[in-house]
């Protein structure tokens, strides 16, 4: 058996326990720079995972485990967030009372998590992946122990993530009952018996649903606004980035690999969870006047946004949903990092607090908004064009289908509305209610390397997508060459006529 | 890098480098978009000149690929032919005389500059662009800062709501506009979005009549709510009047017309059956326009709100020119596009003056000022006289032409109605007049003072172009005339039977 | 839509091709092995509920004190406040107990298994288990040292 394959993962484990292990031996003083060497450290890693010493494409562990161009993409996201987040977290050391190292170790453990998560290719992998994720996080929600919000949100989050797990769980024990198996390559190759199989059926859409709580996805989406409100906003923002990423990851490969005709014949159930998710994120973001909250809703109807992609049933919808993830990766970090600047110098998280920040603090100012105006979907920011695919991927596969085109005509709703409520944060920091505070606020200079680095990531994938594009068309295009690659890629393209 | 590429990202440029300066240099951020803006103006200028009009396709073309991943290729492929190269033109100069008249923005310059910068060098770029996506890509850099410019130098009460309704209003009219694209970029099949290769793919396959009977309403609808067609207009007086003067020149001059620009471009040509089948319904709707919204501006008590209606009506002879389908309707479009997008801006810049001056554009507190603000009163003058239709500027040029060209092809009852928007147009412009500069002085507004010499630059800019243009409307026609004249080709070469034929008949 | 799929050739695909079919119809009626258990949710549900209806019905003719009502008659007195306050210490043993206790368990299946994982893969059964003890050994020096074993402070 192959084990330099998950040489990546045991490396992150390994970094992971020797965090927890020198945080033991050093002075109290010097954690910060213990999250830096773990910076640095995990950062080393990256330039492994993405170089040509990493393991290319594989299968191993009993099939379970497979490495192809899909999972080294997401292994390159993850371990980059990790390393931004980390970061974050130096920055707002501050504000942790205690146990600094144990949250870098924490989020070291999340990203060992997902970089699983990205090479999952049997049920088991996904549950016990996914779970590694959630537990470490009921843990980096409720990291402020004395901060009565953040633990509502960890014991949200915990309280409705065992559920979750137990649906999926109990999913994938119907599952094993009817197929014999829990590995992806032999469901595919005999979903069209298991196709007719109820007990299956039932056991995947419990899955379906498991994986639905991890995007917050309608109707699983109710612990997002309140743990994206109370958790401290580093691992707010590892939750929007990675742990929804992972969940996406997990989709495609379930949806679009394992059941590919089933998820053809579910698309109408996947319809409505997009289109209802894009409605209720967006419709209950109106009111918020809370910004963290609000991000909760904006994340909720991003996963719908996501969603469109699945529902597409294509190689574009799933290269949309890449490069989706990767400009909402730059644009949810700037807004957390720049809201955990922020929080040092205003009080309250409230939206109306923003107000006179244009003044203030024209940096943070500007970088808000263009994060803001990146999510609304604006050019030249990336999330014009993330969003553009998504909708052209849909277009692509809804000739014959009405309620495809339905689903669009909410989409383009909903991202009108999402205008309202983000112009409404902008409208805040620029000429927004008394400015009872004129101080200036200074940020520091890691702050402003991150906020930096943010938005040049968000414009240059903005104006020159092309280089990640292609990217993530390889890693969608790799997909089954790596778990076929005994044979050349049995690529089989069904047009959505006949399918249906 | 062509000259063309280099207009475009010149403001662009401009922008980026009063980003990189301190926000209180005040004058560095002033000169340099006063420099980047009159540059680009000037090389506006000498790209229109130098153009040859009779040449068959683009001049000043060039193309660099974008994207090109899978099947999906994308290219920044810009290029000029009659029908943006006067846009072009005007969008330079209105740009320039944009930054002058903001002589007296004294908050936060840098970032009002920025953002007027980045609205010259997206609608610069949505003119310029032959490829669908940026053009959407432009028109959107250019709307978007519209909102906070509204909101921070806005004036009035409720700049705020004008401020979301004017940026929902046309997010939700791009958004649609961009669905009809992408229908139209996805039903092709050749995953472009390029309007050359879309143009000669679409002469040899038509899409089916059902297909563009469904894309067509998307872009007009959708770009007709960017131009303000009724009753999708309410955003723009509302918009305009709380907009500051320079956005309210960029918006109601320059980024209206990307609608029409995109209509004519795209619309027209490649959907024929669907514009057999919905440029009937756009004829009754433009009358909306005419006669609606003259109507309302014949009400209107607040000069920017006067002006803003009357924009609109004019917007209607744009797209009466249009419904009417001919080479001679169309021409007239453009000139009318080209025309308006000078003398709206003229007018809004005229009553910025007025308001910075007197401190009201409430018609009813003014009066006899021509005799404290001369220079200032014959400008006026002159720019309503152009707004009345007055022979010797552009906009009679462009009006009567659409006027004769859709005399022969649409209902006489629409032409004869349009005749009465004319009529309409002149009554509250007179009035307007009337109220403001004649009649007896009041004692509050002794304290004006009339234009200055270098305050006169831009509007001496306006009327210029105006009364050349007016004067020598070949200057236009001869560049125009020819894509008029593949546009009604293309436009009439449908798959079906002509559903118009019966309109056209007159009782 | 399908737009990839894996193909059936693959030698690597380990079940069988023969009566696959076959099986998952078998499967389905797999359920029925599950009809005892249903049985005995019935059996002890109807306990519960009878015995419950019998001592309201037949506890009626019998004397009723206070002290009677009270759930347990001897022990603790299940009153008081529903959050009361316990030493965090307690958590921890617990904590402990759950790490180098219970996960110990997963030793006896592995023990138990051990020869016949030997066939298969020797280094995955040995190393699998080596890696376990030594993330678990991480975890005693760091509650070494973080003092969570010493009572009194």
């Amino acid at each position: 058996m192959n084990y330099s394959l998950i040489i990546v993962e045991i490396t992150a484990v390994l970094i992971g326990l020797g965090v927890l292990m020198t945080d033991l031996w050093i002075s109290p003083a010097a954690r910060k720079g213990l999250g830096y060497a773990a910076a640095v450290a995990v950062g080393c890693l990256l330039a492994f995972a993405t170089g040509s010493l990493a393991p290319q494409h594989g299968l191993g562990f009993r099939d379970s485990f497979v490495v192809d161009d899909l999972a080294r993409f997401f292994k390159a996201f993850f371990l980059f967030g990790a390393i931004v987040v980390i970061l974050m977290t130096v920055e707002f050391s501050s504000r942790i009372a205690s146990g600094l190292s144990e949250f870098f170790a924490l989020v070291i453990f999340a990203l060992v998590g997902m970089l699983f998560a990205a090479s999952a290719n049997d049920l088991v992998l996904l549950f016990v992946s996914l779970e590694l994720i959630t537990v470490t996080f009921y843990i980096l929600t409720s990291f402020q122990r004395n901060r009565l919000a953040s633990l509502e949100a960890g014991v949200k989050y915990l309280i409705l993530g065992a559920v979750a797990s137990a649906f999926m769980v109990f999913g994938i024990a119907l599952i094993f009952g009817s197929a014999n198996s829990t590995n992806f390559r032999v469901i595919a190759a005999h979903q069209t018996e298991l196709a007719t199989s109820p007990v299956f059926l039932l056991g995947l859409l419990l899955v379906l649903a498991g994986l639905g709580f991890k995007i917050a996805a309608f109707p699983f989406q109710a612990w997002a606004p309140d743990v994206y409100q109370g958790s401290p906003a580093p691992a707010t923002a590892f939750l929007a980035v990675g742990s929804k990423a992972a969940g996406f990851v997990l989709l495609i490969r379930l949806l679009t690999q394992a059941v590919p005709q089933i998820t053809a014949e579910w698309s109408r159930l996947l319809v409505v969870m997009s289109a209802a998710t894009i409605i209720y994120g967006s419709l209950c973001a109106i009111p918020q006047r809370n910004l963290k909250r609000l991000m909760g809703y904006s994340s909720i109807a991003n996963a719908g946004y996501l969603l469109l992609g699945i529902v597409a049933m294509s190689r574009s919808g799933s290269t949309a949903i890449l490069f989706y993830l990767g400009g909402y990766f730059f644009t949810v970090l700037a807004a957390f990092t720049a809201m955990s600047a922020l929080a040092e110098h205003i009080e309250t998280d409230e939206i109306a607090g923003l107000a006179g920040l244009g003044r203030r603090s024209p940096f943070l100012a500007a970088t808000l908004t263009l994060s803001l105006v990146s999510l609304a979907g604006i050019p030249p920011m990336v999330g014009f064009f993330g969003k553009v695919l998504l909708l052209r991927s849909v277009f692509e596969s809804a000739p014959g289908r009405p309620d495809l085109y339905l689903l669009l005509g909410i989409a383009v709703i909903g991202v009108v509305i999402s205008l309202y409520y983000y112009f409404g944060v902008i409208r805040s920091i620029y000429w927004g209610g008394s400015t009872p505070n004129l101080a200036p606020i200074r940020t520091s200079l890691g702050t402003k390397v991150a906020l930096g680095t943010c938005i040049a990531g968000m414009v240059f994938l903005g104006i020159a997508p092309n280089g990640y594009l292609r990217i993530a068309e390889t890693a969608i295009g790799g997909i089954d060459s790596a778990a076929g690659r005994l044979k050349s890629p049995a690529l089989k393209k069904v047009s959505a006529h006949e399918a249906h | 890098m062509d000259s063309l590429s280099f207009v475009i990202l010149l403001p662009l440029l401009s922008a980026l480098l009063i980003l990189l300066v301190p926000g209180n240099y005040r004058v560095i951020v002033r000169a340099i978009a006063v420099l980047g803006s009159g540059l680009t103006a000037w090389i506006a200028a000498s790209l229109f000149f130098r153009f040859q009009p009779g040449h068959e396709g683009f001049q000043f073309e060039s193309i660099l690929p974008w994207i090109s991943v899978g099947k999906l290729s994308l290219a920044y492929h810009v290029g000029a032919d009659g029908l943006n190269i006067g846009l072009i033109l005007v969008t330079g100069l209105v740009g320039f005389a944009s930054v002058l008249v903001s002589w007296n923005i004294d908050r936060n310059p840098k970032l009002f500059y920025i953002l007027l910068l980045l609205m010259i060098g997206g609608a610069l770029g949505a003119f310029a662009s032959l490829d669908l996506l940026f053009f959407y890509f432009f028109n959107e850099l250019a709307l978007v800062p519209t909102f906070i410019l509204i909101g921070v130098w806005g004036r009035g009460e409720n700049k705020t709501v004008a401020a979301f309704k004017i940026s929902l209003y046309l997010t939700l009219g791009a958004l649609i506009a961009l669905a009809g694209l992408l229908l139209l970029h996805v039903s092709t099949g050749a995953q472009t979005f390029d309007v050359i290769a879309l143009k000669t793919l679409l002469a040899g396959k038509p899409l089916s009549v059902t297909l563009q009977n469904w894309i067509f309403p998307l872009l007009l609808f959708g770009f007709g709510t960017l131009v303000g067609l009724f009753p999708f207009h309410s955003w723009a007086a509302e918009g305009y009047a709380a907009a500051p003067t320079a956005a309210a020149m960029m918006h109601s001059g320059i980024l209206k017309k990307a609608g029409l620009y995109a209509l004519l471009r795209v619309a027209l040509p490649f959907l024929p059956d669907g514009a057999a089948h919905w440029l009937p319904v756009l004829a009754w709707l433009c009358l909306g326009n005419l006669l609606h919204c003259g109507w309302v501006a014949l009400c209107q008590k607040d000069l920017n709100l006067l002006i803003g209606n009357s924009s609109l009506a004019h917007m209607g002879f744009a797209f009466l020119g249009i419904a009417s389908l001919s080479v001679i309707g169309i021409t007239g479009t453009v000139i009318v596009m080209v025309a308006h997008a000078l003398l709206a801006p003229l007018c809004f810049a005229l009553s910025g003056y007025l308001e910075s001056q007197s401190g009201t554009v409430d018609l009813t507190r003014l009066g006899g000022l021509l005799r404290r603000m001369p220079v200032f009163g014959t400008l006026m003058v002159m720019g309503f006289m152009a707004g009345c239709g007055l022979p010797g500027f552009a906009n009679f040029a462009g009006e009567a032409t659409v006027l004769f060209g859709s005399w022969k092809s649409l209902p006489w009852i629409v032409v004869a109605a349009s005749w009465s928007g004319l009529i309409l147009g002149a009554v509250y412009m007179l009035r307007a007049l009337r109220s403001i500069l004649y009649g007896e002085e009041r004692k509050e507004l002794t304290a004006v003072i009339d234009l200055g010499w270098w305050r006169r630059l831009p509007f001496a800019l306006l009327i210029a172009a105006l009364l050349l243009f007016g004067l020598a409307p070949s200057l236009l026609s001869r560049r125009i005339e020819p894509v008029a004249k593949e546009i009604v080709k293309a436009a009439t070469n449908r798959s079906t039977p002509s559903r118009v034929a019966a309109v056209v008949v007159t009782p | 839509m399908v737009f990839f799929k894996y193909s059936l050739q693959d030698p690597k695909l380990h079940l069988p091709q023969a009566g696959y079919e076959a099986k998952v119809k078998k499967m389905d009626s797999q359920l029925n092995q599950y009809l005892p258990v249903l049985m005995l949710l019935l059996v002890t549900s109807g306990f519960a509920v009878s015995t419950l209806i019998i001592s309201v019905a037949a506890g009626k003719l019998g004397r009723r004190t206070k002290t009677k009502d009270i759930p347990y008659e001897c022990g603790m007195l299940p009153e008081g406040e529903g959050n009361s306050r316990m030493s965090v210490k307690f958590y921890l043993v617990a904590l402990l107990f759950v790490l180098f206790d219970i996960e110990v368990v997963f030793m006896y299946p592995w023990a138990v298994t051990y020869k016949k994982l030997l066939e298969t893969d020797a280094t995955l059964a040995l190393g699998g288990m080596l890696s376990f003890m030594f993330i678990l050994l991480v975890g005693y020096v760091y509650a070494l040292k973080k003092r969570a074993f010493d009572w009194k402070s």
